[in-house]
């Protein structure tokens, strides 16, 4: 790997100190061409000289979400130069997402291994999309719960024996359509009466006996959507 | 009997051997007769026989009735002859009852007629004018209807029925001649003659024939009556003695012995009637008389005895008498004065006999008699006895004047009259008072209608629509009293609410500033880890760790500072409650216990406890969150509670899953503890933080004051049946005519006459009776014209009496039969009877009139209530009622407004405001039901209709306030509850902190102390490996703790709001100015730039410009804001000058390094501010420049069209 230049962007000392020692005993490719501890100084010296990679950390002084913006910026900027974001925000979920929407090439959470030479190789090398291990943890935990509710979806279906029928009706009931609106949607054929058997058969399927009692449409539906029959990020009425 | 004496006529003759004859000629005329009823026959037999033998009469009369049947008209007709008997018996009485038997059993109009004139003859024989009057015009109506059907009467009826009429006539022309009414009982007498005839009807033929031949009733020169008169009585005579019939042969030969007894009469008789005289004369051939009587008399006195023999024998005692006392004066006219006086004796002997036999007297009977007693008496000087039998005399006549039965009558009449002129009057009053209490009353009721009118147009000066209005206003004023009270604790609730997000924000800056040591403990672990891969510890990496642990330290130090400073900032909310409100709440939560199908019960209690009302709510509601979470479907969850007298224990227990003995230790003992470990399985995991907090709440009660030290909190659980978590809180002990008298004026006595009068009286009570003539005549002849009749009875009276005592005897006779006649004339009106009719038909036209009036005042009455009272009556209900329903509205309206301005009622606001509602709603309904159903009037209308929107105007004030209030008090509510949750947060962060930093503070050190060593030593790897676990351990520790802490922030204790940042520079403007005013006018400050509207808390973003402004408002001498646009943002500059301190260190000012922990919490609200919009990358610098310092921030821009 050739050599390049980076610019470390970190407003605590001891953190920064820490950072230039990773750099140095394990990323000799790496040239550091300055540290910046604020914006002004960040842009100052990227007036002065525009480094290959960035290690930019997201609180800046008072401020604990500038590095969003100074990506962005940097980015729209300065396209070329890669960003790698290096932050303490172990818990802020929502920031990570910001970051990434702000164009940064990678996430390295300063917790488990800190900064690693492949990670920071593998952005100069212009993969995009580089987290570290706590990161990739979390995802992986994020994309199985998603997946599990995706599959747990057939799973109800089959389970409570519920056909395209009784997916549409809960579905056009969650959308807040009246039963007589159901029975008149073109691939319904079944009159507001049947609807009424169909509804007082889905709460005998959906709930145990206990539960029953008093259980209106409106908690039928809920129940659909926590046994995720249907889809409460996916509710379209069907076309009429 | 005056009239008497004409009949006085003696005959002496023999009938014994006459009656066998009669009798046989009587049956054969039986026989033959076409009547078959025998009981016809035996009337016949009786009635023939009355005047013969009165016995044998009665014995056929009696058989008649025996055998006739039913009520036949031949009983009937034996009554007559029954009663006939009696009345010729004077059993007056029994004759009476008699007859009542005919007019109960019979409808024969004929025996009914007979039955009248019978009464008639009582009647008169016992001095009843009414009577006979009565029974007169009976019978006068029932001859007018049998002639009406005449034809259809056999003979018999038609024999009875002349003998009926004859008998009416006969008996009336008596009575009329008693009367002295001669023309009536001339026009009587004549009226009988159609209905006599000597063939037909003998004895009707005799009884006419006497009566005729008695005198008086034959109109003409008095020779020619006279001579008339006896032709009638001799040839009455002949007939009766041919037939035997005792009766009229004994009358006859009485009144030819008084009429020969008149000298003048029997010369005048023997002239022009020679034959017939000594046919009577021849009479009275053989009889025994007394000596000294001359022929004449001697004649008379043979005829009048043997008609005193035949009475005698006839057995008629009232005949007998009266021929007595025709001896007796026949005598007396012989001037035989002394037999004269004892044959009158023995006539009074007779009749005092009926009198003590109890029989009624005849009144006239014993006049005559008394009278030609008194006359003996004066004849032989024995002046007392005259005077005493004159006086009785005079009473009698006094009390039997003819027309005394007449007056008695009139009075009678007049007296009916009277009353029913009383009745009229009374009536008439009665008419005119009810009719002006008709007047009255119905002024009265116009009056009061029009009162009502009054009162209802004025119904808004009742005294109900005035308490209606009071209530309403004073509900008015009592809801803005309310208003106030709800809006003062709406500030204070507001300022509550402030402090508390204050102290959040605070805390979250704490706990910002608590994580700080995260990234630092991250890079010790990493450099650590790295050392252990190299398999030795380097120096270099061991320094920078120990720096790095220095710098923990000093994070975990000015925390500790920070929360030793702002210790106190945050007091516990100690208040005295009943622990019945909280478990209030919880009951309401008991949904979602249900929901899981578990039973929440929380038995109410009246325990009273020294606590901190929001967070015993927390710890209750985490312990029974807690025991919800690990009790299964069909269990069951208590929250009770039991008390000593130090302290009350709240125990919630479950029937849930249980606690193993080592978690209920580690729960009971540890302060710190890894709440995943707790339980068995994954989901019941999690007792752990809930219960810490509690500790941690338990734990600041203990440090509070002794009182606070029976405070605790503790677990007992087994396994698989459940759990019981108690908490121990210091207990209270508790503790609604006038009669015009119609004044007789009596006529002016003629003065002389009646002084002459008087001496006259005088004169003959001294016996001086010629002067007493005298004077008594000069008074007559003084008397004035018209004459007073009574004085001039009276006067003739004392006439008659001095010539009585004068033996005057023709004077006397003359003066007597004078004052008689006057006396009569005095008393006697000649129209009297038809008088009396008149006075019987006014009666009868006053009764009709009567009821004529009583029935028109009664259709009066029902008209004037028909057309007028009615439709009165009928208002004023519909009035009154109108009346009660708007007073009924009213107090139903001041109830309302009262009871909801009471002030112990209770203050729920939207219950009260729905009523308030509801009684407007009914307010406009009451008036549309009372509009249709009582109000027809326009002006009533309009006058309810305004009676009814001044009640809704006057209700609609509270109901709008109501409104208002209900608005207030949500308000309010919703802000103590942000308020209570912020605080209830704040504790709990606090106790977080406060573990965190004790049960952490240890590592740093420790860990610095194993980097010193192993610097020093020779970098063992096991020691770096122990060295790693410590610090695993420390950071897992700080992590849970840390965790702990975070999720106990409010993620929603900000809202957003949209904020002009000109409010923003007035409000730093009015900080400084009011710093300035308190520090000498230090510092100044200007304002300027962009003043765009921003979004945020602004409440959060005034924390932010006081933080600001508190750094250097003290050493500053001048403030400037700068403002100025840019791209989405804005920047705000503020920039400090003359700091009084040269060179403020700002490089490290947002760190733990800081000197103002201002900059932490000003960190914090940019923090949240950028999570609050969303909006990731506002700024916050602070930067020193030439004589000063600058901080600046930048804020989310929003465009208000593009908000909008």
């Amino acid at each position: 790997m050739e050599h390049f230049k980076v610019v470390i962007v970190e407003d605590v000392k001891l953190e920064l100190k820490g950072t230039e020692q990773i750099f140095r005993s394990d990323i000799p490719e790496a040239e550091i061409i300055g540290t910046a501890q604020n914006e002004s100084e960040f842009w100052k010296l990227m007036r002065s000289q525009v480094p290959d990679l960035v290690l930019l950390d997201l609180g800046l002084g008072g401020s604990t979400t500038v590095g969003v913006d100074i990506c962005r910026q940097l980015k729209a900027r300065y396209p070329s130069v890669k960003v790698l974001i290096f932050t303490g925000e172990v818990l802020n979920e929502r920031l990570w997402v910001e970051t990434i929407n702000a164009g940064a090439d990678g996430i390295i959470l300063k917790t488990g291994n800190l900064l690693q030479r492949d990670d920071v190789l593998m952005v100069m090398h212009g993969r995009r999309y580089v987290f570290n291990e706590p990161f990739l943890e979390r995802l992986i935990q994020r994309f199985v719960r998603y997946v599990d509710t995706e599959t747990s979806k057939e799973d109800s279906l089959m389970e409570y024996e519920i056909d395209e029928y009784d997916e549409r009706f809960l579905r056009h009931l969650a959308l807040g359509y009246t039963k007589d609106m159901i029975a008149n949607l073109r691939q319904m054929p079944f009159g507001a009466k049947s609807l009424e058997k169909r509804q007082a058969d889905l709460i005998n399927r959906l709930f145990s006996p206990k539960e029953r009692t008093g259980v209106n449409a409106v908690r039928l539906v809920v129940r659909a959507i926590e046994l995720n029959i249907i889809d409460v990020n996916n509710l379209v009425a069907d076309e009429e | 009997m005056i009239t008497t004496y004409p009949m006085t006529m003696t005959f002496d003759g023999r009938i014994t051997y006459l009656l066998p004859s009669l009798l046989l000629l009587l049956l054969a005329s039986c026989t033959p007769s076409p009547y078959t009823d025998q009981a016809d026959c035996l009337n016949d037999m009786s009635y023939s026989l009355r005047y013969t033998d009165i016995d044998s009469s009665l014995h056929y009369a009696r058989r008649a009735l025996a055998i006739s049947k039913g009520e036949s008209d031949s009983k009937a007709e034996a009554w007559n002859n029954i009663a006939y008997v009696a009345y010729q018996q004077m059993r007056y009485d029994e004759a009476m009852h008699d007859l009542r038997h005919i007019y109960d059993g019979s409808h024969n109009q004929i025996e009914l007629l007979c039955a009248d004139v019978m009464f008639m003859k009582v009647a008169q024989r016992i001095g009843d004018g009414k009577l006979f009057f009565d029974k007169r015009i009976q019978a006068l109506r029932r001859i007018k209807r049998i002639q009406d059907s005449i034809h259809e009467l056999d003979a018999r009826q038609l024999k009875r029925f002349h003998y009926g009429c004859s008998e009416l006539h006969i008996v009336s022309s008596t009575y009329y001649y008693y009367l002295g009414l001669d023309a009536s009982a001339i026009h009587e007498i004549q009226a009988a003659s159609p209905y006599v005839s000597l063939e037909r009807d003998t004895l009707q033929w005799l009884y006419y024939s006497y009566m005729l031949g008695s005198g008086g009733l034959i109109e003409g020169d008095w020779d020619k009556v006279t001579i008339q008169e006896f032709d009638i009585l001799v040839q009455a005579f002949s007939v009766s003695r041919r037939h035997g019939i005792t009766y009229f042969e004994a009358n006859t030969l009485q009144s030819l012995a008084v009429c020969i007894c008149d000298s003048a009469k029997a010369a005048l008789i023997r002239e022009h009637l020679p034959y017939a005289y000594s046919y009577v004369v021849a009479q009275a051939a053989g009889a025994d008389v007394p000596y000294g009587l001359d022929s004449l008399h001697a004649v008379s006195y043979a005829l009048a005895d043997k008609s005193a023999r035949l009475f005698s024998r006839y057995k008629d005692l009232y005949q007998t008498a009266c021929a007595e006392r025709t001896l007796g004066e026949i005598l007396f006219s012989a001037r035989l004065y002394g037999e004269s006086l004892r044959q009158l004796q023995h006539a009074q002997y007779l009749a005092g006999s009926q009198r003590k036999r109890g029989g009624r007297t005849v009144a006239s009977w014993m006049i005559s008699i008394h009278e030609k007693l008194s006359m003996a008496y004066a004849a032989l000087d024995m002046k007392e006895e005259s005077d005493h039998h004159r006086n009785l005399y005079l009473d009698l006549l006094d009390d039997t004047r003819q027309n005394k039965e007449m007056d008695s009558r009139k009075e009678e009449l007049t007296r009916e009259l009277h009353s029913i002129y009383v009745k009229l009057l009374i009536l008439a009053i009665l008419i005119v008072c009810l009719t002006i209490l008709v007047v009255v009353y119905t002024l009265r009721v116009r009056r009061h209608t029009r009162s009502y009118y009054s009162d209802i147009l004025n119904m808004r000066l009742s005294p109900a629509f005035t308490k209606a209005m009071e209530a309403v206003s004073s509900l008015g004023k009592h809801l803005r009293d309310e208003e106030e009270i709800v809006q003062d604790e709406c500030n204070m609730a507001g300022m509550k609410t402030l402090e508390s997000k204050k102290g959040n924000i605070e805390r979250r800056a704490k706990v910002a500033m608590a994580y700080s040591i995260v990234p630092y403990l991250d890079r010790i672990i990493a450099e650590v880890n790295r050392m252990v891969a190299d398999g030795k510890a380097s120096k270099d990496r061991l320094q920078y760790v120990s720096e790095l642990l220095d710098e923990i330290m000093h994070v975990n130090h000015s925390l500790t500072d920070w929360i030793q400073i702002s210790k106190g900032d945050l007091k516990l909310h100690i208040t005295v409650f009943p622990l019945e409100s909280l478990f209030a709440i919880i009951r309401l939560g008991s949904q979602s216990f249900g929901q899981k199908g578990i039973l929440l019960t929380v038995p109410p209690t009246d325990l009273m406890v020294r606590a901190d009302k929001a967070l015993t709510l927390f710890s209750i509601n985490t312990l029974a969150d807690n025991a919800r979470k690990f009790t299964p479907e069909g269990g069951e969850v208590t929250i009770s509670c039991s008390a000593t007298d130090q302290y009350v224990e709240i125990s919630i227990v479950d029937t849930g899953i249980g606690l193993s003995a080592e978690d209920v230790q580690t729960l009971n003992e540890s302060k710190v503890y890894d709440s995943t470990l707790l339980g068995s399985g994954k989901e019941e995991k999690g007792y752990g933080f809930g219960i810490m907090n509690c500790k941690g709440i338990v734990g600041k009660y203990r440090k509070l004051s002794s009182r606070f030290h029976v405070c605790d909190i503790g677990v007992e659980s087994q396994l698989g049946k459940g759990s019981r978590f108690w908490l121990r809180l210091p207990r209270v002990m508790a503790s609604a005519l006038a009669f015009f008298v119609c004044g007789l004026s009596l006529p002016a006595r003629d003065a002389t006459s009646y002084e002459l009068y008087e001496s006259a009286y005088q004169c003959n009570v001294g016996r001086q009776y010629s002067q007493a003539k005298e004077l008594a005549s000069r008074a007559v002849e003084a008397m004035a014209l018209p004459p007073d009749t009574m004085l001039l009875v009276s006067l003739y009276n004392e006439i008659a009496i001095s010539s009585l005592a004068l033996h005057q005897w023709d004077e006397y006779a003359r003066y007597n039969a004078e004052c008689v006649r006057l006396h009569r004339l005095y008393s006697q009106d000649a129209s009297l009877a038809r008088y009396c009719m008149q006075m019987e038909k006014t009666r009868s036209d006053r009764t009709i009139f009567l009821v004529i009036l009583t029935f028109l005042s009664v259709a009066l009455a029902v008209l004037f209530y028909l057309s007028f009272l009615r439709d009165r009556l009928r208002s004023k209900t519909k009035v009154l009622a109108l009346r009660n329903r708007l007073d009924a509205v009213s107090a139903r309206v001041s109830s309302v407004a009262g009871d909801m301005a009471a002030p112990d009622a209770r203050h729920d606001f939207p219950d009260m405001s729905s009523s308030c509602n509801a009684l407007a709603g009914w307010l406009h309904e009451e008036e549309k039901a009372t509009l249709s159903e009582l109000v027809r009037d326009a002006r009533i209308s309009a006058s309810v209709h305004h009676y009814y929107s001044t009640l809704a105007d006057g209700i609609a004030e509270p109901c709008r306030q109501l409104c208002k209030l209900q608005q207030l008090t949500e308000r309010r509510d919703r802000m103590m509850l942000e308020a209570e949750r912020l605080y209830v947060s704040n504790q709990i962060l606090d106790n977080a902190l406060s573990t965190l930093k004790h049960e952490t503070m240890y590592y740093p050190a420790r860990t610095q102390q194993v980097v010193a060593s192993l610097t020093e030593g020779d970098g063992d790897l096991a020691r770096l490996k122990d060295l790693q676990d410590v610090l695993d351990y420390y950071r897992k520790i700080y992590m849970i703790l840390y965790g702990q802490a975070e999720r106990q922030m409010p993620t929603n204790a900000f809202r957003r709001e949209l904020v002009s940042v000109g409010s923003l520079f007035d409000f730093a403007v009015s900080y400084v100015q009011s710093y300035a005013s308190r520090h000498g006018g230090r510092p100044g400050i200007t304002v300027g730039g962009d003043t765009p509207t921003v979004m945020g808390d602004a409440l959060m973003l005034q924390e932010l410009l006081r933080h600001l402004l508190s750094i250097y408002a003290g050493n500053a001498a001048h403030v400037s804001f700068r403002s100025a646009r840019q791209g989405n943002v804005v920047r705000i500059a503020c920039n400090f000058q003359g700091l009084d301190t040269p060179s403020p260190c700002v490089e490290e000012a947002f760190t733990h390094h800081t000197d103002h922990t201002s900059y932490l919490i000003m960190k914090q609200i940019i923090r949240e501010l950028d999570a609050l919009c969303g909006f990731p990358g506002l700024r916050l610098e602070a930067c020193k420049e030439e004589g000063g310092v600058t901080v600046w921030f930048t804020l989310r821009c929003v465009d208000v069209t593009e908000q909008a």
